[in-house]
């Protein structure tokens, strides 16, 4: 017995077939299929595990902003006038310790202290040091709470993305998002509960590679893998009908389908053929409930100057931010944002500078504008790459840093997280921790907890073992962080 | 005396079984108490954790897992003086177990179960399925005109104890059906339904299964699990994600099972066939099984990290395709819940340590170790017809990249330029000359941020195929022995903490049964040369280079040599401060970086009699730089870096050919010695040979090994699995204390020594399982049967669910009548939504990698079945991942059968299914009778393999009445959907996207 394994698939027949109780079809629907259908109704939202939430959740729902390739801890958020003074100057050995680097800078014959690129500032009530390179951020820095001593072991980005997603850098595991899913379920019956948004920024262009694991299922029920939206007429794969097709037809061809289900439903009696005639009402919904989250033209004109010009860009980072926001207020449990461009080896000034210009306006405008409508405090909301960046240079001095996951900065906001605050303390080269280091293990905990999880107790059985998000080395809640 | 006890006890189990009430679990019905049915699981999922096999990190020294253990704990049958108990009644949070920490609540049932457990004196038996399987004659039934075969016996034998009897024999028409799909993937023609509804004579039904188990497209269906197990992809996985070359493999498998190839020879030759006595080139394609695991190109790579992951994920794999076995959790620690140790990890490990895996490669292509052959199925001209097919469309897409069409012609509507370009706009499309799209595409490229990237990604992406075409064969990745290397256990898995104290040698868990091995002759021990950089020099373009900073641009080092005959041995090492990459004979090898670790490469089978020549472009990132390579054949230093090398700052198109005229560039400069400064780069003995130790052919002998007592269970489920929709064991990759226990051990372990006797005969296991009566019952039950048994476990009923991604697909266009059934070839594109793949990859870099960006294959390509559809891991292909296909970037042997509206919208909307429902309406037109009646029937016919019933037809007559005369007032609309055709093809090509939907049609039952 797989008891979870039986508990999902009943309920998967169960939750999506009460979701046809809305549609066009529904009524002549129970009528077809008779008492058998409305049995196995009940009312409620597509539900998660019973047990969850373990606890009263302090966020109902969670943005997360992934800046992948890496972003300059040094050169944003964690603030080190040593390396002004000793800019050019060969990182100590002492600092540098013995710690692996990776096979691109390994080789190097000198490591040489790199200072920020732009000048620090004081920001807020709270008194914050950022970066000039995030202007806008720098006005909402007392509504988020910055880690600066994040860490993980990973040093290159397919295990270091991987790794901070799934939980571990081996390659199965499911994300985040999946595990969100399959813990809360959806609070929506016209949209998935996990979607994903990606976007390119004009720092380095490609940018790494990103993977569908990211947001993938791993071996959970493959329904909870992120759905991503895209731009153009199909936000959703396949989600307009085909050209001659109008919404009536669709209508009238789902109606027949429907009724011949419930006619070989009614020789079979098995109940997955009800769930299928629901999951038809849900696709038919979704062909009006995605083009009504991605039209814009009901946002008034200050919101959009609030997100910046390439909100209207579609596909931007502004742009998704904005309906990261909208897909919030629809009741989508989890949305992340997948922005690429961070992986600053060559020409640092030139393209952190264009990725801070692409993302700092929006990311705060999403903050401020979730924060207007009241959304901010259950809504949660995360900032951050797979690892940091050396303080060395890489390739000569201002040219690039190389990889750092031995510390790195993040930020986090909203639901439950406490304002204004820093947490984690870095060397004078942030090169190491010093004191209060976040595993990234420690963060996804974190995020779970925020969401009402307990991160040991949200479990799936495969492979003979209870597999947790955190994997089974120990993580801790970070609880100084939390108000 | 235990033993005594545990057989009186199950004997008592046997005169027990009778009793069943409807509603519970196996475990709560049987009033006899089964150890390992019953009891272990409570432990396993509740105490191993603590006290099981992992002694390491165990409690209190106990082990629950063993007899001695479970003695001490559990054998005081007075349940007042059993502190076991005591303790597992206590509320008290210091004495209670489990403790609260661990989140562990056992329910009353299972305290209860227990409790009859403790007071039965607490038999213990060994884990089930590490027992050899044990022979029992297929029990005595009542109703035994129903059985067929034995595997009835022991169906019905469960179902009479409940009280049930079979489910009705499905109806002649469901059987050809459910036969043809679970044999071949593909729904019945109506003709092979009319000719086995009208063959009456005895033995009809034996007759088809033996015709479908001569099918071509039974191996491409049983080919499909396979490539799920086996990870088999068409791209790297890692990172870039670059395109492999592994379909000749897939060609082996098909042919594999279509030949009937036994099981134990399927795995030998999958395992080791690079092993065999005078192994074939195809006996060494099969090992390309081991060689599907995903690698990467990363820049920062540290090779060894990644070659051990590679390693592990073999180790994965084997374990859980042939044993069923997860053994994961022991490459960092004992494992919690099977005895299976962490030094069992690593011995395991070492059966495949000793092969050539680089661990940084699968640029563009292949990772050596590689072979170039002809494929199993596809004929060397067919091949290179493939190929130049395809670069053909490629070099269609230069002009018109797929993506980009549609913003071109709207962009046509407005665009003003020179007079080139208005000649050109004005003229009709299919009128315009190269001439015109020059002047279009280059007036349109330069408002399009796209154009000229697509443009080098596709001019990259037919260089690699000239590749291709040029060597005439296509490459495969493969098995191949390096030498002996000691393995060592790696602190909690760490590729960097060998633990020195801790060597071990290749061997099989020491919980199986012995890997029996013969250490051979002691062969001639082959001499390492003296010194591979004895005389080498560290080389570059510029004397100062060891010294002063150079610039980073790329420089190009060719050395050409000749060779009397093909040597025995050659080992080509290379490196480059900061990197290089080598290619040898225009083929690449491989990169390198950082230089402390010399790229070593086998090139034996790549040099030729006569020239050879070396090429590398090697890159400086700042301070000094140089090159250093030495090739060592047959034991001797026979080339070197040297200042008869050439070096250039300019590539020219043919650099890496042997036939390349290099004397337009310099000689290189000789900077120093190998050992010089700053490098001091010195010859290091490797470590002393290891002992001889077991092969991976050894593994495989022992896999087989008659008393082996999991692999031929492991594979019958399997099998069983895909027949029946689960598994008698329901966790097909875990057979260990945390899987489940078989819903039919004694049927299960009769399946399995019926398949060793009868030589693993594929066919033949399948032949018995699908002419059994328990495979023939109907699908359909009474509502009360479903709610009392929804998963099927007393299997009184055939299964009903839903295809497999791949046979939907295929079914839609066998349906349509557009399916080509060609077997076999390189992989092909049918379309996908444009921008997938360039979305998330490098597309754009300057130096296009492969399979960055997606190009659809020309109508010949869009009509093969679907496991021929290129896959990518990062980004695969979307109407398959809808569907529950698995990312094959890691072993996976289950599938998830979901149900969800994304499904819906595929179905409805991809292009895809709307050219098969518009095929459809053609092919019903055309064959389906003159009337609207005959043609709903026909169509709903071809669909479903049956005749639709009455008020099924009307249905559809009506509506197609009622579409028909929208279509009619609404032309546009109808020329929409029927592509230029009429009303009447519209629709009935809205008819057959209903038909197309039916649950029934993609459903197996």
């Amino acid at each position: 017995m797989e008891p979870q394994l039986e508990y999902d698939r009943a309920i998967t027949r169960r939750q999506l077939f009460n979701q046809a109780r809305n549609g066009v079809g529904a009524a002549a629907l129970a009528s077809l299929l008779g008492s058998s259908a409305s049995a196995s109704s009940a009312q409620g939202e597509a539900p998660g595990l019973p047990d969850v939430p373990h606890f009263p959740p302090r966020a109902k729902r969670a943005i997360y902003l992934f800046q992948s390739g890496g972003p300059s801890h040094l050169d944003l958020f964690d603030y080190k006038p040593t390396l002004a003074d000793q800019h050019g100057q060969p990182l100590p050995e002492s600092v540098r310790g013995t710690q692996r680097v990776t096979g691109m800078t390994a080789g190097q014959k000198a490591f040489l202290t790199n200072a920020p690129i732009r000048p620090f500032q004081q920001q807020g009530q709270s008194g914050r040091w950022i970066s000039d390179l995030l202007p806008h951020t720098a006005k909402i820095v007392d509504q988020i709470a910055i880690l600066k001593a994040v860490n993980t072991e990973a040093i290159n980005h397919d295990p270091g993305i991987t790794f901070i997603n799934t939980g571990s850098q081996q390659i199965g595991q499911p994300s985040l998002g999946a595990w969100l899913s399959y813990g809360l379920g959806s609070e929506n019956e016209n949209l998935p509960g996990y979607m994903v948004l990606i976007s390119q920024g004009t720092g380095k262009n490609p940018g790494q590679p990103i993977f569908s694991r990211l947001w993938s299922s791993g071996y959970l029920p493959s329904r909870h893998q992120g759905v991503r939206l895209r731009t153009g007429a199909n936000p959703v794969l396949h989600l307009t009908n085909p050209p001659g097709i109008d919404r009536s037809t669709r209508r009238q061809q789902l109606d027949d389908l429907a009724a011949l289900n419930a006619r070989h439903f009614s020789r079979t009696n098995d109940p997955e053929i009800e769930t299928r005639i629901a999951q038809y009402e849900m696709a038919y919904r979704m062909q009006t409930s995605v083009p009504d989250l991605t039209d814009l033209s009901d946002e008034p004109a200050h919101i959009l100057e609030m997100y910046g010009p390439d909100v209207r860009k579609p596909g931007s980072y502004a742009a998704n931010c904005l309906l990261a926001r909208r897909m919030i207020e629809r009741g989508v449990r989890f949305v992340q944002l997948f922005h690429r461009g961070w992986d600053q080896h060559v020409s640092l000034v030139e393209h952190l500078t264009n990725q801070c210009r692409d993302t700092d306006q929006a990311s705060a405008a999403l903050v401020t504008d979730l924060q207007q409508r009241g959304l901010l405090d259950d809504t949660l909301v995360v900032w951050g790459g797979e690892f940091g960046r050396t303080t060395y240079s890489q390739g000569g001095l201002n040219a690039g840093r190389d990889h750092h996951g031995r510390c790195f900065s993040m930020w986090m906001a909203g639901g439950g997280i406490r304002p204004g605050i820093e947490h984690g303390v870095t060397d004078d080269y942030g090169y190491n921790v010093l004191s209060d280091g976040v595993h990234i293990r420690d963060l996804n905990a974190t995020i779970l907890h925020q969401l009402g999880i307990d991160h040991r107790r949200l479990t799936f059985r495969f492979q003979g073992l209870d597999q947790k998000l955190t994997g089974v080395e120990p993580a801790r809640v970070v609880n100084e962080i939390l108000t | 005396m235990a033993n005594r006890k545990i057989s009186n006890w199950n004997l008592l189990v046997t005169l027990l079984i009778g009793s069943f009430s409807a509603s519970l679990s196996l475990a709560q019905q049987t009033p006899g108490l089964q150890f390992n049915r019953d009891i272990r699981p409570i432990l396993s999922a509740h105490c191993y954790q603590c006290h099981g096999p992992d002694e390491e990190h165990g409690q209190a020294g106990l082990r629950l897992d063993t007899e001695t253990g479970i003695h001490e704990v559990f054998g005081e049958t007075d349940l007042d003086q059993n502190t076991a108990w005591q303790r597992l009644q206590s509320k008290d949070p210091d004495e209670q177990m489990p403790p609260p920490t661990v989140h562990s609540r056992i329910s009353r049932e299972e305290i209860d179960r227990l409790r009859r457990w403790i007071g039965q004196g607490a038999p213990f038996e060994e884990h089930w399925s590490f027992r050899l399987p044990i022979a029992s004659p297929p029990p005595s039934v009542n109703q035994t005109d129903w059985v067929r075969n034995p595997i009835d016996r022991f169906v019905l034998a469960k179902l009479e104890s409940k009280g049930w009897r079979p489910g009705q024999t499905a109806s002649r028409q469901q059987l050809i059906r459910r036969l043809t799909l679970d044999l071949t993937g593909l729904p019945p023609t109506p003709s092979e339904i009319d000719s086995f509804l009208a063959d009456q004579q005895p033995g009809a039904y034996q007759r088809l299964v033996d015709r479908l188990l001569q099918s071509p497209h039974l191996g491409e269906r049983l080919a499909v699990p396979w490539l799920d197990a086996a990870r088999y992809a068409d791209t790297n996985g890692f990172s870039i994600d670059d395109h492999r070359d592994m379909w000749l493999w897939r060609e082996w498998v098909i042919d594999a099972f279509n030949q009937n190839m036994p099981y134990d020879q399927f795995l030998t030759e999958q395992l080791a066939g690079d092993l065999l006595e005078g192994a074939t080139d195809r006996q060494r394609l099969a090992t390309g099984f081991l060689r599907n695991s995903m690698n990467t190109h990363e820049g920062g790579t540290l090779p060894e990290e990644y070659r051990v992951i590679y390693l592990a994920d073999k180790v994965d794999t084997v374990a859980t395709v042939f044993l069923g076995l997860t053994v994961r959790c022991a490459q960092c620690h004992d494992h919690k819940y099977d005895p299976i140790s962490q030094q069992d990890y690593y011995r395991f490990y070492a059966f495949f340590d000793t092969a050539h895996e680089p661990g940084s490669g699968a640029e563009n292509g292949n990772t050596e170790p590689t072979l170039r052959m002809d494929g199993p199925l596809t004929s060397p001209d067919l091949f290179r017809q493939d190929i130049q097919q395809r670069i053909d469309t490629l070099r269609q897409y230069l002009v018109h990249p797929p993506e980009l069409v549609e913003a071109r012609s709207a962009w046509e509507k407005t665009a003003t330029g020179n007079e080139a370009l208005q000649k050109a706009l004005s003229t009709e499309v299919p009128a315009r000359d190269e001439d015109d799209w020059k002047a279009i595409n280059q007036a349109f490229a330069a408002t399009s941020r796209l154009w000229n990237r697509h443009v080098a990604n596709i001019e990259r992406e037919i260089g690699f195929l000239q590749r291709d075409l040029k060597a005439g064969q296509s490459s495969v990745m493969v098995m191949k022995e390096q030498g002996p290397r000691q393995t060592y256990v790696l602190t909690r898995g760490q590729y960097d903490l060998p633990d020195k104290s801790q060597p071990v040698q290749a061997n099989a868990p020491a919980m199986l049964p012995k890997l029996q091995f013969q250490p051979p002759e002691p062969a001639q021990k082959q001499a390492e040369p003296v010194d591979p950089w004895q005389g080498a020099k560290w080389i570059w373009n510029d004397a100062r280079a060891a010294s002063v900073p150079q610039d980073n641009r790329p420089k190009y080092f060719r050395h050409r040599f000749q060779l009397a005959e093909r040597p025995g041995s050659a080992v080509l090492r290379v490196t480059a401060d900061n990197r290089c990459t080598t290619y040898l004979n225009g083929q690449k090898l491989g990169n390198q970086q950082p230089w402390m670790t010399p790229a070593r490469y086998e090139i034996t089978p790549h040099l030729v009699d006569g020239e050879n020549v070396i090429a590398v472009e090697a890159v400086n990132a700042g301070g000094p730089a140089g090159l250093l390579a030495s090739l060592v054949i047959d034991n001797q230093v026979q080339q070197m870096t040297d200042g008869e090398w050439f070096v250039s700052d300019q590539p020219t198109d043919d650099w890496t050919q042997v036939d390349f005229d290099n004397e337009r560039w310099e000689r290189a400069v000789e900077l120093g010695p190998a050992n010089m400064a700053p490098w001091k780069m010195a010859h290091r003995p490797s470590v002393p040979a290891v002992q001889n130790q077991p092969s991976r052919l050894d593994l495989a002998r022992w896999l087989v090994d008659e008393r082996n007592p999991l692999t031929a269970r492991v594979a019958v489920n399997r099998y069983w699995q895909m027949l029946f929709g689960q598994g008698l064991v329901r966790t097909p990759n875990d057979f260990g204390a945390q899987g489940t226990f078989p819903t039919h051990p004694k049927l299960l372990d009769w399946l399995a020594i019926e398949f060793r006797q009868q030589d693993w005969n594929v066919k033949q296991l399948l032949k018995t399982i699908v002419m059994s009566a328990t495979y023939r019952q109907s699908a359909a039950a009474s509502p009360d049967r479903f709610r009392e048994d929804p998963q099927n476990e007393w299997l009184g009923r055939a299964s009903r669910f839903r295809l497999p991604a791949e046979f939907i697909r295929d079914g839609a266009m066998a349906i349509a009548g557009t399916l080509d059934p060609r077997v076999g070839g390189p992989s092909v594109y049918p379309r996908q939504p444009h921008g997938l793949w360039r979305e998330i990859s490098h597309f754009g870099y300057t130096k296009p990698f492969s399979a960055q960006a997606f190009y659809p294959s020309d109508p010949t390509g869009q009509s093969r079945r679907s496991l021929y559809t290129f896959w990518k891991r990062t980004s695969p292909p979307p109407s398959m991942i809808a569907f529950d296909a698995p990312t094959r970037e890691v072993c996976s042997v289950e599938r998830s059968r979901t149900n969800t509206p994304l499904q819906a919208l595929v179905l409805l909307n991809d292009p895809q299914y709307v050219q098969a429902a518009r095929e459809l309406a053609r092919r019903t037109i055309d064959e389906g009778g003159a009337s609207i009646e005959q043609r709903a029937a026909y169509l709903f016919r071809l669909a479903t393999s049956r005749q639709p019933d009455q008020a099924e037809r009307e249905i559809l007559v009506q509506r197609y009445r009622s579409i028909y005369q929208q279509f009619c007032q609404d032309p546009v609309a109808a020329r929409d959907l029927a592509r230029d055709q009429d009303a009447e093809l519209a629709a009935w090509t809205a008819i057959a996207s209903i038909v197309l939907n039916l649950d029934e049609v993609i459903t197996r039952e």
